[in-house]
């Protein structure tokens, strides 16, 4: 019965949240992807060094993944410990980018 | 149909027994299949396949015939008490994903600071890694951005899918699950189009003798391209699934779990191709 409570509790929830920001996300990521893909050539045409593009483009990577993880998957909405639970691998991610670098 | 699958549901006492043996089954499936595949042990490969199908035959047939799965369970005990048992487990996959694909980028990173960037003008004679922009570059980043942004909106119609579903609005949830399965096949048939154009221009998976500086490169395109794009494929499975059972009226307020666990996988095969399109496509060495 308790479990029925829970999931009544979780359709209110929804219901409260009935004005999500799925367009303008996605106007977001549509930006971004097309200010990236004009890194290649600018870079070039600027002298913008390599370092820089690929810490900018990474960077955008992440900022878009984010969003996508906020809002598309929903983890903005979710409890505090499964918003927890997908950055557990990001430490081996950031291990595995460690041990990259110094080879 | 939703109501169906309620009126076969077992009484409250009986919840605790909604299980499968089905992911089991396919879990097996994968390690006859890989095992015999990373050993070239044929017979374990055939073993492994016909598990594939039975396991994906017996998980169908529960799914439709079962009751379990309109059933919504959550977890009792702590940490993760209160959160959808099935929810959960695709949280879970979702993270064993992250770590294979994290896997398979660290491997084509490995393999690019391995060879020199390749010269502008000149034919390179060994192995080297071209530069996004130039004219030598063979990937065509116009059309993959096309691509990227075609995915990007799928995300955003699965999304709303979801959220139709949770509103218990099945006009809207039939057209954007249509639309997330159109776009995703679009995807992959954009994919399939650029594969067969590079191919032609000798990039190829493995080292050829017209191209033998873009080995590497086409090694480390193929198999990271090529997986991500097995997995838009296993998700495109799913979601013609959704469709059929959206048109057969299974999803609504009461059971829109479904949709909503198909949609995290779709998401994440979104969040790797946000990462694998600068990394292939837009960074250089």
């Amino acid at each position: 019965m308790a479990t029925t409570t829970r999931a009544a509790r979780g359709m209110e929830t929804v219901a409260h949240e009935l004005k999500r920001p799925y367009v303008a996300v996605l106007a977001f990521l549509a930006i971004v992807t097309i200010v990236e893909v004009q890194i290649p050539t600018l870079g070039t045409a600027w002298g913008i060094p390599h370092d820089l593009q690929i810490v900018f483009l990474i960077g955008t990577a992440i900022i878009k993944a984010v969003m996508v993880a906020l809002y598309y998957m929903h983890l903005r909405y979710e409890p505090r410990i499964l918003r927890l639970l997908p950055a557990g691998p990001l430490v081996f991610v950031a291990l595995l980018i460690v041990v990259l670098v110094l080879d | 149909m939703a109501d169906a699958h309620a009126a076969h549901a077992e009484p409250e006492g009986h919840a605790g027994h909604h299980t499968s043996i089905w992911p089991f089954v396919l879990a097996l499936a994968g390690g006859f299949g890989f095992g015999g595949l990373a050993t070239q042990f044929w017979p374990s490969v055939f073993v492994g396949g016909v598990l594939l199908m039975v396991g994906i035959g017996g998980w169908v047939r529960q799914d439709l015939y079962g009751v379990s799965f309109a059933v919504k369970q959550e977890v009792e005990d702590r940490p993760f008490a209160g959160i959808s048992i099935r929810k959960l487990g695709m949280w879970l996959f979702i993270i064993s994903e992250v770590f294979f694909f994290t896997g398979l980028i660290a491997a084509g990173l490995a393999l690019r600071v391995r060879v020199d960037p390749c010269p502008e003008g000149v034919a390179a004679l060994s192995a080297c890694w071209p530069r996004p922009g130039s004219a030598e570059f063979p990937l065509n980043i116009p059309l993959t951005a096309i691509n990227t942004f075609i995915l990007l909106a799928s995300s955003f119609t699965m999304a709303e899918a979801v959220h139709s579903a949770q509103l218990g609005k099945q006009g809207h949830l039939k057209i954007f699950l249509a639309a997330t399965l159109a776009l995703g096949a679009i995807f992959v048939g954009i994919q399939v189009f650029e594969y067969g154009k590079l191919f032609a221009e000798n990039l190829t998976p493995w080292p050829n003798s017209v191209r033998p500086d873009l080995g590497t490169f086409g090694t480390a395109f193929y198999v990271q391209t090529g997986f991500h794009g097995a997995h838009v494929t296993g998700g495109i499975l799913g979601l013609a699934y959704l469709n059929a059972m959206a048109r057969k009226g299974r999803y609504g307020k009461d059971n829109s779990e479904g949709v909503e666990i198909v949609g995290l996988y779709w998401h994440l095969v979104d969040v790797v191709w946000i990462f694998l399109f600068p990394i292939m496509y837009l960074i250089g060495r």
